[in-house]
């Protein structure tokens, strides 16, 4: 981080508590100098696809802040084809919370929330999030649409923020059972929730437009398994927030077509990249991209790199335009999110053999209990396996919680470890 | 014949239901000295409920098992219970957010496969008759417990378990209702349905329907919670998020006075809830020990003076001991209630022969014998333990009456001591009108800054001193004691200057204290006693958060010590 961003972040956080229009003025100013130079000055580096996904990921998270009355707080699960088809722009916690440390503002805002209370052990893109709901920095949406998946904390930040700006609120519950008889309860929830919409917007939603994107997304995602399988052996010039963008593309954004192109252009790119013999690793969970030393080690490397996040293929499931809300419904009930461990497990290996993935990072982020309480079985399961893995602790978006060297130290055993191995 | 027994975790169990199995049910004991085990089988940071749950299945008798999905641990604890494969009968049932129509249609639905599992694992037809009887009585004995309306402390928020129960219990003279997660498990009488298959409709309704924990979707209910109460004992986990919520949501402003403790269910969290469960039993006047007991009489007693076992007539002197982690300190008072002599020494090994030694060097300096003194109160850590003392009351209570006889104004005392950390809020006459100390971790606490002096490998009179002068503006930014001092280490090999490290180690310790003070709420004027209070540099980070000044006394250190005293004279 420079000591510019940093001194930027200190100065925003400055102003959460007395002047928060003026903070939430600060971060609006500098996204809007990151879209700039996403749009003028791109990574030489990456390919095109990757380009389009950063500029996507950062106009959405502009909308919020930009239009309030236009958008919705979600989770990272909730479908938002519904949104979409009325017009709204979803804001989900983890990007909400992600480019405020990207600002370097993190620290002001979870401090904010500790001192209201929220428990210092609590999910830090969630308590990021909370300190902006609560002290008003990020503005009032129209409404807020979560889901149960993945995690406790959906339970508990969404109702916060509804107490607190007083709005419309839909919480879908998505049953830990993956059965017909759970799309259907799921379903039906979707048909409430888009009745609120439509009590929010006075307007009824396109149920054309709502068909097409359900048949953009279904496309979206028959597109992207395709990019999975065509990265086997092939090094991918990218850094490690291309999989945190792409996160926008196969959840909240799913179904614009943007990502479609996304899709498709990230297909062509991988068909024209060039073997690579280097280690080739599989990261699950979220990922700690502001950390300087990991990023020196795994950004456009030709010794190491991610070759996928198991967030960006856990939805991959057969959609039928015809009948929309099951649909969306089936994309969370049948989610590797949901339900026991094992079924992200094995997602995650299947993807290991498809990808010939030498090593599993499996990120313990800090508060994340679901991920961390599986951390045992996640070792154990692969090391059946064969298939080398790492339980690395840290923290995806605060930075008290995260520690270069430490983190450095065990990173590069690991690649080492997998480097001696591949020699033998 | 085998005999089932099921044994269980949440309120929401359908044991009812295994009635009709004619099974047992025993809820899991969850409280255990280590969590070696469950560390490696699962993670660290995971709330102490989880990993004693999986310390405790362990047990061979822990066989037959059904959990809820009720929270991310309880999920997968199942997880690692079921991939161990050792058990014969391991069911996780899948709960609903909702509990309306279309929840408890799910629900229903999910009781059902629960059946069908049990079923075919047993061999034992389900007898819904059976299963009714159960219920029936069941709801029939709840009726009667809640018509009781004697006065109680409702025990509140994570899963404390009878261990928890019974000792919180010990320290009121009032019953203690234990109202946390799984403790408050309530089913209401229904109608008997006609045929026996529709018991599970009737039956999921009242089960999903009862008083909702804070994982469900609706929690508005959960204002009745502790309704009537004297007081409310709230008990939160590290790592179990869901009670930290609710007692900043709905407990913290308040109906009934409350005290917030935490423990991570080992036996170790006893010692430490002691002083923090005392001085809250005090502050109601409702000490479980507030009558002819030599130790631990309380201010109550103090108060009225028939109780006392203290020999006043014709005193002179009186005494008090504040036996801390650190330091002992004495303060030695006459009638007019002026310090006449007063010591603080280390600690050391033995809280007793530490107390001993400091109250010899109190009467030595003061220049009297020791049968001139009319009486002494302990108070600090060690105040049970010492032997010493016709009383022994809590750090808060004398803090309370030390802060206000050094300065009247003041209505907010911040104390940090070697182990603990505590902000009380007073009145106008120094009674307590309420605390909040610090949870488990040391972080904040004297112990953290004494750990960083050793890890820069500087005296404490440096730590005190040095932290003023800084120019770099240096962000230790972990809370915990361990992180920290890595943080430390790195800035050392950085070359960042001693001042400049400091003020940083001030800022955290800041930081954290300034949390403390909000959750209390500040009302000025704001003091600051004990030890720390002699960090110059740390006072003006903490002036700084506040946005107030604080009044440090000279007999900041002594200020229990000073309380204790003037309790032991008499003062209410």
């Amino acid at each position: 981080m420079s000591d510019l961003v940093a001194k930027f972040g200190s100065y925003v956080d400055s102003k959460i508590e007395k002047e928060p229009e003026k903070a939430r003025k600060l971060l609006l100013a500098a996204y809007r100098a990151k879209l700039v130079q996403l749009r003028a000055f791109p990574e030489k580096r990456l390919g095109r696809s990757r380009d389009l996904m950063a500029v996507e990921s950062m106009k959405s998270v502009i909308a919020p802040y930009v239009r309030p009355e236009r958008s919705a707080l979600v989770s990272i699960f909730t479908p938002c084809e519904l949104l979409g088809s009325a017009g709204i722009h979803p804001m989900f916690a983890e990007a909400a919370a992600s480019y405020i440390n990207g600002a370097a503002a993190e620290r002001g805002f979870a401090e904010y929330a500790e001192a209201a209370g929220i428990p210092d052990t609590y999910c830090s893109y969630h308590k990021v999030l909370l300190g902006a709901v609560m002290s008003d920095v990020l503005p009032k949406p129209a409404m807020i649409l979560n889901t149960s998946l993945a995690c406790d904390a959906n339970n508990l930040t969404f109702r916060r923020a509804a107490e607190h700006y007083q709005i419309p609120w839909k919480y879908i519950d998505v049953p830990y059972e993956s059965s017909e008889e759970s799309v259907v309860y799921v379903a039906q929830q979707l048909r409430e929730a888009a009745k609120m919409i439509e009590d929010v917007t006075g307007r009824p939603i396109d149920r054309d437009d709502l068909k097409r994107r359900i048949a953009c997304g279904k496309k979206t995602l028959e597109r992207l398994a395709a990019c999975q399988r065509q990265k086997a052996g092939r090094y991918l010039s990218n850094d490690l927030t291309d999989e945190l963008y792409e996160i926008f593309g196969t959840h909240v954004q799913l179904g614009n077509r943007s990502v479609l192109h996304y899709a498709e252009m990230l297909e062509k790119e991988l068909k024209q990249a060039e073997p690579f013999g280097g280690i080739r690793l599989l990261w699950m969970h979220t990922i700690p991209y502001y950390q300087k030393d990991l990023r020196n080690l795994l950004n456009f490397s030709r010794r190491c790199q991610v070759v996928s996040c198991d967030m960006n293929f856990d939805g991959f499931v057969d959609m039928d335009p015809e009948r929309p809300y099951e649909s969306m419904a089936r994309r969370v009930v049948f989610n590797s999110f949901n339900g026991p461990s094992e079924r992200r497990l094995e997602k995650s290996l299947a993807m290991c053999r498809e990808q010939k993935i030498d090593g599993v990072i499996y990120f313990c982020h800090w508060g994340c209990k679901q991920t961390m309480a599986a951390a045992g079985n996640a070792r154990r399961f692969f090391e059946d396996a064969g298939v080398p893995v790492l339980i690395l602790d840290g923290d995806g978006c605060d930075r008290r919680n995260a520690g270069d060297g430490q983190m450095m130290t065990r990173v590069e055993a690991f690649i080492e470890m997998l480097e001696n191995g591949k020699k033998k | 014949m085998k005999t089932h027994k099921i044994w269980y975790m949440c309120k929401y169990t359908p044991l009812e239901l295994f009635a009709g199995f004619s099974c047992q049910t025993e809820r899991i004991e969850s409280v255990t000295d280590s969590f070696g085990y469950a560390d490696a089988a699962a993670h660290p940071n995971l709330c102490g409920y989880g990993k004693a749950l999986l310390e405790a299945c362990r047990q061979p008798d822990v066989d037959e098992i059904v959990l809820v999905n009720c929270c991310d641990v309880a999920r997968r604890v199942y997880d690692v219970l079921k991939e161990q494969g050792k058990k014969s009968f391991l069911y996780l049932l899948d709960l609903p957010h909702h509990s309306g129509r279309a929840g408890t249609w799910m629900f229903e639905s999910s009781l059902r496969r629960l059946v069908s599992a049990y079923q075919e694992y047993s061999g034992i037809q389900f007898d819904a008759e059976k299963a009714w009887e159960a219920l029936d009585a069941g709801c029939g004995a709840k009726k009667t417990d809640s018509e009781e309306g004697t006065p109680f402390i409702s025990l509140q928020g994570a899963h404390g378990g009878p261990a928890l129960l019974k000792m919180v219990s010990s320290h009121f003279s009032v019953p203690v209702r234990d109202d946390t997660c799984s403790g408050n498990r309530c089913l209401y009488p229904l109608k008997k349905p006609e045929k026996a298959e529709e018991f599970l409709r009737v039956y999921s309704a009242d089960l999903i329907g009862q008083l909702p924990c804070m994982r469900m979707q609706d929690t508005r209910e959960r204002e009745e919670l502790g309704r009537g109460a004297l007081g409310i004992v709230y008990h939160t986990m590290k790592f179990c998020d869901y009670y930290g919520f609710d007692y900043a949501d709905r407990v913290r402003p308040g109906k009934a006075p409350n005290l917030k403790i935490e423990t991570d269910t080992t036996r170790q969290s006893e010692g430490q809830l002691a002083t923090r469960l005392d001085a809250f039993a005090e502050s109601l006047g409702l000490n479980s020990r507030a009558a002819g007991n030599k130790h631990g009489t309380g201010t109550e007693s103090v108060r009225g003076k028939e109780n006392n076992t203290m020999n006043r007539s014709g005193w002179k002197y009186v005494a008090g001991v504040d036996s801390g982690s650190t330091s002992t300190d004495v303060v030695i008072m006459d009638q007019d209630r002026k310090v006449v002599a007063w010591t603080i020494q280390r600690t050391g090994a033995g809280a007793a022969a530490g107390a001993k030694r400091a109250l010899e060097e109190a009467i030595r300096k003061a220049g009297i014998r020791e049968d001139e003194i009319g009486g002494i109160v302990s108070t600090g850590y060690g105040r049970e333990t010492i032997g010493i003392g016709d009383d022994a009351v809590t750090e808060i209570t004398c803090h309370a009456k030390g802060a206000h006889y050094l300065d009247p104004a003041v209505r907010t005392i911040i104390d940090i001591g070697g182990q603990d950390s505590k902000v009380i809020r007073i009145d106008e006459t120094g009674a307590v009108r309420n605390f909040t100390m610090n949870d488990k971790c040391a972080a904040g606490t004297g112990r953290f800054l004494e750990m960083m002096a050793r890890t820069l490998e500087i005296s404490m009179e440096e730590m005190e001193t040095l932290g003023e002068n800084w120019k770099e503006d240096v962000t230790i930014s972990s809370m915990c004691t361990v992180f920290a001092e890595s943080e430390v280490v790195s800035l050392v090999a950085k070359n960042t200057s001693l001042p400049d490290v400091i003020h940083g180690l001030n800022k955290a310790v800041a930081v954290k204290t300034a949390s403390l003070v909000r959750r209390v709420g500040m009302e000025e004027a704001v003091m600051m006693t004990g030890g720390v209070a002699k960090n110059t540099g740390l006072v003006r980070e903490l002036e700084n958060h506040l946005g107030t000044k604080i009044r440090v006394s000279e007999y900041a250190q002594l200020c229990g010590a000073v309380g204790a005293a003037l309790i032991a004279a008499g003062e209410a």
